[in-house]
């Protein structure tokens, strides 16, 4: 069979062709019976794929959509309430340790007699000399 | 819910549950041709089916309604069944004996020329088309859009779409009349 002629059978059922290769494939289907055959085979078998499909899912498709959607949605309001709890509860402890950190500041600023970034972070001022015990000689 | 698709996708993108439930009702049938045209019927596919609905809604935000929402749908059921038959290429296992039974029930078929039996032939013979040629075939023949609506949610050119449409038909007839002759 025309390897041609069988493509422009194929294309056939599914665009409409232009003059000129309808007509060949009109002249074609009359010279042969082996490609009307054809044809009816084609035609039968779309038919069959069409026919064979299967429309819906398993029952209750759209119910269990929903469902795995709200497990879904609960789990990410969980996660965001859960998020927004632990935010909380360190906004405070920062606040905390925000205002001791403040209070500890104040007070070695109040001990020293002028501001050093080492008085106020409390760095002790000592010297090797005093760390180390005297020579023996 | 009698409401055009527009309104229907606007309540959803506000994230009206109900008006979604009514998505899955309009599109069900659709997205399961395509599903179960190109994996096979089974729970995988009620599974895909369902992950597809799941990824439309996380997605609604971003629809601006440039294509219909079903071409929008159809083309997510296609990458992620395509996705399942990759996966299952990957965990092709005991192929040889699965093969076997496959053939005895294609024998038993073949003998009792149930009308019934003949849809299970041309849906096994669906499954063994290699995916390029099984995604035109079903959404030509199964689900019955347009070859250029083929062409527009594959992204591909026309010419390829009836190029694979002709040459998948070809090999599903011999699959399917090697499968008869069993």
């Amino acid at each position: 069979m025309d390897k041609r002629i069988l493509k422009l059978l194929y294309r056939s059922f599914d665009s409409n062709l232009r003059d000129k290769k309808r007509q060949q494939l009109t002249d074609a289907l009359k010279k042969s019976q082996e490609l009307q055959k054809e044809k009816e085979r084609i035609f039968s078998m779309r038919q069959a794929v069409s026919e064979s499909a299967r429309q819906s899912f398993l029952p209750l498709f759209a119910e269990r959509v929903m469902s795995q959607l709200n497990s879904v949605e609960t789990k990410e309001k969980t996660l965001v309430a859960s998020f927004e709890a632990f935010r909380a509860i360190f906004k405070r402890f920062a606040l905390i340790a925000f205002l001791i950190l403040i209070g500890l500041v104040s007070y070695n600023l109040l001990c020293s007699d002028f501001l050093s970034k080492d008085d106020i972070c409390y760095v002790p001022t000592v010297t090797l000399a005093e760390i180390l015990p005297p020579p023996l000689f | 819910m009698d409401l055009s698709e527009q309104e229907i996708v606007t309540k959803a993108q506000k994230g009206d549950h109900d008006a979604f439930m009514e998505i899955i009702n309009r599109y069900e049938k659709r997205v399961a041709k395509t599903v179960i045209g190109i994996l096979g019927d089974g729970a995988e596919a009620d599974d895909i089916g369902q992950e597809a609905f799941l990824q439309l809604y996380k997605a609604l935000h971003r629809f601006r309604g440039d294509s219909e929402l079903g071409t929008y749908l159809t083309r997510i059921a296609i990458n992620l069944s395509l996705n399942e038959l990759r996966r299952r290429k990957r965990q092709q296992e005991a192929f040889s004996s699965t093969l076997q039974g496959h053939l005895q029930d294609l024998r038993r078929m073949r003998k009792q020329n149930n009308k019934d039996d003949i849809k299970k032939i041309v849906r096994r013979g669906i499954q063994e088309l290699d995916p390029r040629f099984k995604i035109v075939v079903v959404l030509r023949l199964i689900n019955g859009y347009t070859t250029q609506e083929a062409a527009h949610i594959l992204n591909l050119p026309l010419g390829t779409v009836f190029s694979r449409l002709a040459r998948g038909q070809a090999k599903l007839k011999k699959i399917i009349e090697r499968m008869y002759n069993v």
